[in-house]
C-alpha cells in the first residue's frame, strides 16, 4: 500500500490536531428520529417485556438520540443515555426495535448500580465476566421479548429472525428450553471466543 | 490493509477532536479503542475507526482525516465527494477496485447494501473495512473483472458484486472526482454456485 510514511507511524503523520477542529454533526433529522421512536414502540407493544423497559426509561428520564450512521446499531455510553445510529433509509424494524429494547435494559442495569466496568478499574478477567453478565442479561431479555411477541403472532417470525441475525439463535434456544444460567453463560462465552474456568 | 492502534495519548487526541458538546458522552477513551489505516487511492488523507467495546455488538464509527479535519462517515456521499474536492484522490486502474470497495462500504445505496465479491461462498461474512481489493478477484471467467480507463481520467469498471443479497454483474462508472455511477447490472443466474441469496445462506 502506497502510504508514503516510510518509518514514521500513522499517529505521528496523522495525528489528531485540535486547534482547527470541524465540529461535527451527528444528530439525525429529527422528524425522522420521532417517527422512528414512535413506530419502535408500536413494533415492542406486544411484549410486557419491552413495554415495561420503555415505561422504565420514560420514568427514569433515559434521553434516546437518534445519530446519523452508516448502519443501525446502538450504544448506551452512561446511565441515562441510549444512542441509536440510523441510517437515512432506516425504516422501524424488529432488528433496531431489539436493539432498542436491550439498550434500555443496559440502562437500567446502569441506573441499577451495574455499570460495565473500566479496564483501568478491574483486571481482565473480571472485567470479561462482568460484561459476560452484563451481555447475557441483555440477551435474556431479548429472547423474552421475541417470545412474548412470538406468542402473540405465531405466524409472524420477524422478531424471531432478527434475534438470528443479531446472532442469538444458540442462546434463544436455550432460553426456550429453559437452560441453566451457567449453561447460557457457557454458551455464550464460547460464542465470543472466551475460555470460563469450571469452578464446579 | 493494515490498522494501526491509537497509543493511549492519540485516542484521546482523536476523540477529542470528533466529539460534540451534544453528544459529548458518546466517546468513553476508557471503553474505547481507535485504528488509523492509510487508503491506496488518497495522498494525505487516512481512515480512523474508533470503536466502543461497551455495547453489544460493538458500536463503530469512522472517519476520513486530512490530518487536521475529521470527515465523519456518515452512508452519505457528502463526505467522501468533500474530501475528493481537495485533490487527493489519486485513482488509476490498481486502486480504482479499492476505492470500490470503499464508497460501497462508506456510502449506502438505494438498492441495498453492494460489496464487491471477493469470495461468493463467504457473503455476508467478508471482511467489510478491508478495501484494499489490489489482489484479484478471480473466481473464473464469470467472475473476473475488468477496469478500462476514460479519456477523462474516469473508469468503468465490469464486475460482479453481491447487490442486496444477490450476485450481480455490474457496469459502473467511477469519475475522476470519485462519484461512483452504476450503468448497468444484471443477475448472474447461469452458475448455480453464484445465485446467492441470504435467507438461502
Amino acid at each position: 500500500m502506497n502510504d508514503g510514511t516510510e518509518n514514521k507511524s500513522l499517529q505521528d503523520t496523522f495525528g489528531a490536531k485540535t486547534a482547527d477542529r470541524v465540529e461535527q454533526n451527528y444528530v439525525a433529522d429529527s422528524d425522522l428520529a420521532k417517527t422512528l421512536l414512535t413506530d419502535l414502540r408500536a413494533l415492542l407493544e406486544p411484549s410486557p417485556t419491552a413495554r415495561r423497559l420503555i415505561d422504565m426509561g420514560d420514568q427514569q428520564g433515559v434521553s434516546v438520540k437518534f445519530l446519523r450512521g452508516r448502519e443501525e446499531a446502538a450504544y448506551v455510553p452512561e446511565n441515562k443515555w441510549v444512542f441509536l445510529s440510523v441510517t437515512t433509509k432506516t425504516k422501524a424494524n424488529p432488528t433496531l426495535a431489539l436493539q432498542y429494547a436491550g439498550a434500555l435494559r443496559e440502562a437500567e442495569q446502569n441506573i441499577l448500580g451495574f455499570a460495565r466496568p473500566g479496564k483501568e478499574v478491574v483486571n481482565d478477567s473480571e472485567w470479561l465476566e462482568r460484561n459476560l453478565i452484563k451481555n447475557l442479561d441483555i440477551i435474556v431479555n431479548l429472547c423474552r421479548i421475541v417470545s412474548e411477541i412470538s406468542k402473540t403472532n405465531q405466524q409472524d417470525t420477524d422478531f424471531l429472525d432478527s434475534l438470528r441475525a443479531l446472532g442469538h439463535d444458540e442462546l434463544y434456544k436455550a432460553f426456550v428450553n429453559q437452560a441453566s444460567e451457567e449453561e447460557m453463560i457457557r454458551l455464550l462465552a464460547t460464542k465470543e471466543g472466551l475460555n470460563i474456568k469450571n469452578e464446579g | 490493509m493494515k490498522w494501526e492502534l491509537l497509543d493511549k495519548a492519540r485516542l484521546t487526541a482523536f476523540i477529542d477532536s470528533v466529539k460534540t458538546s451534544g453528544e459529548a458522552v458518546l466517546f468513553n477513551p476508557v471503553s474505547s479503542e481507535g485504528k488509523v489505516t492509510t487508503l491506496p487511492f488518497y495522498k494525505n488523507i487516512v481512515l480512523y475507526r474508533l470503536t466502543s467495546f461497551a455495547s453489544i455488538p460493538v458500536f463503530t464509527l469512522h472517519y476520513l482525516c486530512d490530518g487536521v479535519h475529521f470527515f465523519y462517515l456518515d452512508g452519505t456521499e457528502v463526505p467522501l465527494l468533500t474530501v475528493n474536492r481537495t485533490d487527493t484522490l489519486q485513482l488509476n486502474v490498481a486502486n480504482v477496485m479499492a476505492y470500490l470497495n470503499f464508497y460501497f462500504f462508506a456510502v449506502l445505496q438505494n438498492d441495498g447494501e453492494m460489496y464487491l465479491v471477493r469470495d461468493p461462498d463467504t457473503y455476508p461474512f467478508q471482511d467489510q473495512d478491508a478495501f484494499d481489493v489490489s489482489g484479484k478477484i478471480d473466481f473464473g471467467a464469470q467472475h473476473s473483472y475488468e477496469v478500462t480507463e476514460e479519456s477523462d481520467g474516469g473508469f468503468i469498471v465490469d464486475t460482479p458484486l453481491f447487490s442486496d443479497g444477490t450476485l450481480v454483474r455490474a457496469k459502473i462508472r467511477v469519475d475522476p472526482n470519485g462519484r461512483v455511477t452504476i450503468i448497468n447490472q444484471r443477475i448472474i443466474v447461469s452458475d448455480s454456485a453464484t445465485t446467492l441469496h441470504p435467507g438461502t445462506l
